[in-house]
């Protein structure tokens, strides 16, 4: 549970006490009387969205995606000579993604050096998006993924996931297909909430109290022009039939994220067309 | 006693709003055709079996040439062809050759049997040639190269065999995207502004003095490098250049020897540090564009 803590900061003296004990724990209902959720947004309800591409120039590609308060920005590098010499794969390309949180993107990440699960989160990225990458076509080269999140409320995987997606395309990198993704928090057979924020994610230390054992997460990352799911991540407890409910309903929400996401490639690309036709 | 300016984005001009011209968008999984007729190009693919569909795989244009779809996306690296101008940086010293990276999905090889040893061009590579190999190239050292070959994965085989090219010592390199540069017959000029300039076709422009004729009898190129002092007014011209190319690359000009020298001609009136102003730059990019159509209305030539 201890996440490894800053061994260059001082520590606090042997007697003292956290402030957070001596503060009033509140919890929060998931739902309140009228069906809504605490930002007053309806279950199936998911955040207002912002996506940009081309935002950091010294990369070959990149886009920032903004759900509300969750921010993420990633950029692309590459494809470029391998770096080390023994990961050399004839027939196609490697994918190396990094997943970081920024200190200042939450109070739990405040001073905390990158653990085990960092790492795990890396692994989720690349397996969300190396099966939308044509790597065939880039043999011997490696294309690197960079995502920061600068703020953490919730969802922020399904963020990185589609960031890092647009990302790739604006970098000009061949692919079957943009990747979109969502997320959704089970709680209890009937209660499915979309695209969650910090505080309606699932973790051990704010759960109701409550007699249905269906308590979870689940996130599905999808390719939604040709209808495959690169990737389904779940945590928690429940029951088959639950949980394949789930993954209708993250299917459902994915897909519609691709209007927006091919919106905002088109718009970018009409940009710089534009661009170059005024110069000539 | 030294000028600093700094502006917010908000009190910069900013672009006007793009209109929607007549040019067929794609993004990746996009549906092109689900006509079987076409050949497949670059930047798509289909998923055979039962699905005659065409996809997109890059976001781009749809460029179709008779039968043949491709999809040209806005962002590419270099890809070579045999015969054009690179200039590239040494970044690794191997068995007997030399790697060298060139803005291009892999990096190129020059190897030890394609550059001009000193003592003649035809002597036969010995062991001790193969051990001083850093005293010709070290990393780092910036080169000006051919393309002799383009191999299957796309690796590109240089040469430095004629005295044009070899290793550049004094001067400014300016990176800019690769499709801004003109394919012409000539990519190495001396301009009448008092510089020399090689426009590489993988987006590396090398900016240099112009050698006088009383130079060694070697030429530009070979192994030597010359270090002696540039006097200030050749630097002004170099670094006037250099903005100038930067302003045009801003706004996606196609760089050639007359669009850079219009360019030059536009800016004189400007002190060499204005031209990084964003509106200084505009009014020059659209001198040199507005000089550039009446040249082509006047010649109607390509």
């Amino acid at each position: 549970m201890t996440m490894p803590t800053d061994s260059r900061r001082l520590p606090a003296p042997d007697i003292s006490y956290n402030a957070k004990l001596f503060t009033e724990i509140e919890k929060l209902s998931l739902l309140d009387d009228e069906e809504k959720r605490a930002d007053g947004r309806y279950v199936t309800q998911p955040r207002d969205v912002f996506l940009q591409c081309g935002v950091i120039t010294q990369a070959k590609g990149s886009a920032y995606f903004e759900m509300n308060k969750t921010k993420v920005i990633c950029s692309v590098y590459g494809p470029k000579d391998i770096e080390m010499r023994e990961e050399f794969q004839i027939n196609k390309g490697k994918l190396k993604c990094e997943l970081k949180y920024a200190p200042y993107s939450s109070p739990k990440h405040g001073d905390h050096i990158p653990g085990a699960s960092d790492v795990e989160k890396s692994d989720i990225l690349l397996e969300a998006i190396s099966s939308g990458v044509c790597l065939q076509r880039y043999p011997k080269s490696q294309i690197d993924v960079y995502v920061i999140v600068l703020e953490d409320d919730g969802s922020v995987m399904p963020a990185a996931i589609t960031a890092a997606s647009v990302a790739l395309v604006d970098a000009g990198i061949e692919m079957y297909d943009v990747i979109t993704a969502s997320s959704i928090r089970i709680a209890g057979q009937d209660t499915f909430i979309i695209d969650p924020t910090s505080s309606e994610e699932f973790s051990p230390l704010n759960l109701e109290k409550s007699n249905d054992l269906n308590q979870g997460m689940v996130m599905v990352a999808l390719l939604p022009s040709i209808n495959q799911v690169s990737s389904v991540v779940s945590s928690g407890h429940l029951e088959c039939n639950v949980l394949q409910e789930a993954i209708r309903s993250c299917r459902y929400s994915a897909q519609n994220l691709h209007s927006i996401v091919r919106k905002c490639l088109v718009n970018s690309l009409k940009k710089i067309l534009k661009q170059r036709n005024t110069a000539k | 006693m030294s000028n600093i300016t700094i502006r917010l984005p908000s009190t910069r001009r900013t672009q006007n709003q793009y209109e929607t011209g007549n040019s067929y968008l794609v993004t990746p999984g996009d549906v092109i055709t689900e006509d079987t007729d076409y050949m497949r190009g670059h930047g798509t693919y289909c998923t055979g079996d039962a699905d005659d569909r065409l996809y997109s795989s890059v976001a781009g244009v749809v460029e179709r040439i008779n039968k043949l779809i491709c999809v040209r996306a806005l962002k590419s690296r270099y890809t070579g062809e045999v015969g054009d101008i690179v200039v590239g940086r040494v970044k690794e010293v191997q068995q007997k050759r030399w790697k060298i990276e060139t803005n291009s999905r892999l990096d190129s090889i020059l190897q030890l049997s394609s550059v001009n040893l000193p003592g003649g061009e035809l002597r036969r590579r010995s062991a001790t040639d193969e051990l001083n190999m850093r005293s010709y190239l070290n990393e780092g050292d910036l080169i000006s190269a051919e393309v002799q070959q383009v191999n299957v994965d796309g690796i590109l085989s240089l040469h430095t065999r004629s005295l044009r090219y070899g290793k550049l010592s004094q001067g400014c390199l300016v990176i800019v995207s690769p499709s801004l540069i003109k394919r012409r017959k000539n990519h190495i000029h001396n301009l009448s502004c008092g510089a020399s300039i090689i426009l590489a076709n993988n987006g590396y422009i090398w900016i240099y003095t112009t050698q006088h004729s009383s130079q060694t009898e070697e030429g530009d190129g070979g192994f030597i490098i010359s270090n002696e002092s540039i006097p200030i007014e050749d630097r002004e011209i170099i670094c006037r250049l250099r903005n100038c190319i930067k302003c045009l690359a801003k706004r996606s000009v196609v760089l050639y020897d007359t669009s850079i020298l219009y360019a030059y001609e536009a800016s004189t009136s400007y002190k060499v540090k204005q031209l990084l102003d964003d509106e200084v730059c505009d009014e020059i990019v659209n001198k040199t564009i507005y000089l550039l159509q009446q040249a082509n209305v006047g010649n109607n030539e390509y």
